[in-house]
């Protein structure tokens, strides 16, 4: 039997923050093998809600 | 119309005139002239409907459906398809995009017994992209979108859909790049999703209230070859919570597809 120990660094945002590398954005991010944490920072709520708007807004029919 | 004040002289012309329109030489009694009105009618409207989706479909060969039931003008009083509706990829596949149909698309199509489906013309390297942008549908049944490509292949196909909650089950490409974060945006009412085919590369449900089994269904898709790059799957925080709820193994699934496939997870 073979017993591997796999490890997942989780980032987790501060209260009314949200974590971001430019391209994801989330309350926990669970990296990737080949991923930084030093790739992500904070930013906040009011910021994050204003980017989405952007998403929720639909195209020219 | 016969002016005669004869009544056997006028019904005889009446019944004449049902049989041109019927297009029969059989004996037509006055007490079935009503039955025979209303098959007037309905062969009417028969013929019109067949001139109408003979022409639109061109006799069931038609494959250039970009924009073809777009818009709020289709209705589900009008949508009433003759033939199969196999559409090639195009440039922008916004086959319903903006439609006025409502209800669910499966059940809609069950019932006229026609089936949709997608292929990809000799040449051509296109994709479904808006194809299902801004309905009004709250079920899309199977979709196979395994021959799709290019890098916009499904980007939108499925956005700003407030009232869809089911797709039966997404085929994805073999080979793509052209699916994402806004494949399903502002989906605020999808909870049951399937897929078919591997989930290669990043995709967002950052808006979908999915079910734990549409997530585990999510797992059971994504792909676990090396990967040079990071690729992403997002979800809400309910999403997970209902998902470990029911299965109570989100840590070793994140961490199995964190190793087995250099995926992300994105908590929302």
């Amino acid at each position: 039997m073979i017993t591997d120990t796999i490890t997942v660094t989780v980032l987790r945002a501060s209260k009314d923050h949200y974590l971001t590398n430019g391209e994801i954005y989330g309350k926990e991010i669970y990296l990737a093998p080949n991923q930084s944490k030093d790739d992500f920072h904070e930013i906040t709520d009011a910021k994050y809600n204003k980017i989405m708007e952007e998403f929720d807004t639909p195209p020219e029919s | 119309m016969s002016k005669s004040n004869n009544l056997s002289d006028f019904l005889m012309s009446l019944a004449n005139k049902l049989r041109q329109y019927l297009k029969t030489s059989d004996k037509i009694n006055p007490q079935n002239f009503e039955d025979k009105i209303d098959a007037v009618y309905e062969a009417a409207a028969q013929e019109a409907y067949d001139d109408f989706w003979d022409t639109f479909q061109q006799n069931g060969e038609r494959t250039a459906y970009e924009y073809a039931f777009g818009s709020d003008g289709w209705t589900n009083d009008i949508f009433k398809p003759k033939y199969n509706i196999r559409a090639a990829y195009g440039n922008h596949g916004n086959i319903f995009s903006y439609s006025g149909i409502t209800g669910s698309l499966k059940q809609i199509l069950n019932d006229l017994g026609i089936t949709l489906s997608f292929y990809q013309k000799e040449g051509r390297h296109y994709g479904a992209n808006y194809v299902f942008i801004g309905t009004k549908f709250t079920e899309l049944p199977v979709l196979d979108f395994s021959e799709a490509e290019g890098n916009i292949a499904l980007q939108t196909a499925f956005s700003n859909n407030p009232l869809l909650e089911t797709i039966e089950k997404v085929i994805l490409p073999t080979d793509c790049t052209g699916y994402g974060t806004n494949t399903f945006q502002a989906n605020y009412a999808l909870k049951n999703i399937d897929f078919g085919g591997t989930i290669k590369y990043t995709l967002s449900f950052q808006w979908n209230p999915l079910t734990a089994d549409s997530m585990k269904n999510i797992f059971d898709h994504l792909d676990t070859a090396d990967s040079d790059s990071a690729r992403t799957v997002t979800v809400k925080t309910a999403v997970k919570t209902a998902y470990n709820e029911k299965y109570g193994d989100w840590d070793a699934k994140v961490a199995h597809y964190s190793t087995n496939g250099n995926w992300t997870f994105s908590i929302i």
